[in-house]
């Protein structure tokens, strides 16, 4: 009988939860899921993790290379984010070039990445428009169950934070790069926005941390990225409007959540090692 | 913090600038020119089908070379301001093809294409639930807002751009993007700044529409 209802009407399904201010996996309207944190994963990357937020799931590798820096911006380094999501990662992405949801994805990280919201770029550069580190980031989904944005940016930031390099310098009279491959450096400074998906219905209620079904089957989609408590990127793509009084509701409930992933990340990232923490 | 300029760019439009569309529009916002074209209801492609509603294909067509990751971003921006004006649900089974082609960049041109998708929908007459005015704010190195900026003031640099979209029923918030970071009070005077200067967007959608039906009934 419930299943029946659910496929035939999914949005009244759906309604009689949320009038009893709950949700069919059991969470209240603004409760995140489990998220679990593993740095340091993949051997061979310069910098690796995995993320999974509920059933979504991430991994981040890095690789790293040395290139001359783009002539327009001599003094800074690049990051190359890529959001994969190959047709295993959930029934509704079909095999092929990259859609809509991973373009979207990518642009968006690119978007904190080339505004210095994730680290200052300037700190990639060995030499002034001669050499630059460059990281290629690429970002996989396993399994995709919602709030993709989420789990994207905690794992590159995780990814960067576990990120080491061997100690390059550049000599100046010799016109080239000294390297001693047992020295590894991380990079400091890397900064910790968190990003926090919402998803609003006709009604005005809003979820948050919503499943690939609740993304479906709600009327819009709200991301909100903050670093410690300073909002740093407010993304709505169209979807149902929203007043005043609902942001500033969201901007709390992502503080909260900011403070939750920031610990989650220093712990696994410590040198203590890789612990799952949720 | 003090604002610098409090008023938009002028505002051009011509409506049904194409023959073969059923609804298309050249849209100006001072040197930004950018032009959108509706076909729909169509026959939807049976992998796009939707069976509750109509299923929208929004192109991006920037001036030179072909559409990338960056427009793909903005197509889809575009894509779900427009599901939310457009009463889907009224068409079952169909789709509506929608294209924008920018024709000259003047800063502020996701602004001016979902304004000029507005003008264009309007123009086909497809049901909508209400109106949308996208606003661009931009915060300068000295914190100051800066509406509306053109391409000059933008290639100088800037802390955060961002831009709105505003429903005309009740004047909230439909789509938000911004680049850069700004610390919430900045971006909220940013905010209501632009939702004020959508109110003239507004006031022009009327007088071209009332413009377009004048030269019809002569």
């Amino acid at each position: 009988m419930a299943t029946d209802h659910k496929t035939l009407q999914p949005l009244e399904f759906y309604k009689t939860f949320l009038d009893r201010k709950t949700r069919p996996d059991g969470r209240s309207l603004l409760e995140f899921r489990r998220m679990t944190l593993n740095a340091g994963s993949i051997g061979t990357a310069d910098g690796s993790a995995i993320v999974k937020c509920g059933n979504t799931a991430i991994i981040c590798g890095i690789k790293a290379e040395l290139v001359a820096p783009e002539r327009d911006e001599p003094q800074k380094g690049l990051i190359i984010p890529n959001v994969t999501l190959p047709s295993l990662c959930s029934s509704h992405i079909k095999s092929g070039p990259p859609g809509e949801t991973a373009q979207a994805a990518t642009q968006f990280i690119a978007e904190l990445v080339n505004n210095n919201i994730i680290m200052d770029l300037e700190t990639l550069c060995i030499k002034n428009s001669k050499w630059s580190w460059v990281l290629y980031c690429d970002l996989l989904c396993i399994n995709l169950d919602g709030s993709l944005l989420d789990a994207c940016v905690m794992a590159l930031v995780a990814a960067l934070k576990n990120l080491s390099l061997p100690v390059v310098s550049y000599d100046e009279e010799m016109d080239k790069l000294i390297s001693n491959i047992e020295d590894k450096m991380g990079f400091h400074g890397i900064k910790q926005p968190v990003t926090s998906t919402f998803s609003l219905f006709e009604n005005g209620i809003l979820i948050s941390d919503p499943t690939f079904e609740e993304e479906q089957l709600a009327a819009g989609v709200i991301s909100i990225t903050m670093e410690g408590t300073s909002v740093t990127h407010l993304y709505k793509p169209g979807g149902c409007t929203l007043n005043e009084k609902q942001v500033k509701k969201l901007m709390q409930q992502s503080e909260l959540k900011t403070k939750e992933v920031v610990k989650l990340i220093e712990e696994a990232c410590s040198p203590m090692g890789v612990e799952p923490i949720d | 913090m003090e604002t610098e300029e409090k008023s938009i760019r002028a505002l051009k439009c011509e409506q049904s600038v194409l023959s073969r569309a059923d609804g298309s529009v050249m849209f100006s916002q001072g040197n930004t020119v950018v032009m959108a074209s509706v076909y729909g209801p169509l026959e939807a492609k049976i992998q796009k089908e939707l069976s509750d509603r109509m299923y929208i294909e929004l192109n991006y067509k920037p001036k030179i070379g072909m559409p990338g990751v960056a427009e793909r971003g903005k197509e889809k921006l575009i894509k779900t301001t427009c599901n939310h004006i457009i009463l889907t649900n009224l068409h079952p089974r169909t789709a509506v093809c929608i294209t924008v082609q920018e024709m000259q960049d003047g800063g502020t041109l996701l602004a001016a294409s979902i304004n000029a998708v507005c003008l264009a929908l309007l123009d086909s007459g497809l049901p909508l639930q209400c109106l949308v005015a996208a606003v661009t704010c931009l915060v300068d190195k000295k914190d100051r807002i800066v509406l509306d900026p053109c391409i000059n003031t933008v290639k100088e640099g800037y802390k955060a751009m961002c831009t709105f979209a505003f429903d005309s029923q009740k004047y909230n918030m439909i789509l938000s993007h911004c680049e850069g970071q700004v610390p919430y009070q900045l971006f909220q005077k940013a905010m209501e700044l632009c939702q004020k200067a959508s109110h003239v967007i507004f006031d022009f959608y009327r007088q071209a529409v009332l413009r377009k039906f004048s030269k019809e009934l002569l």
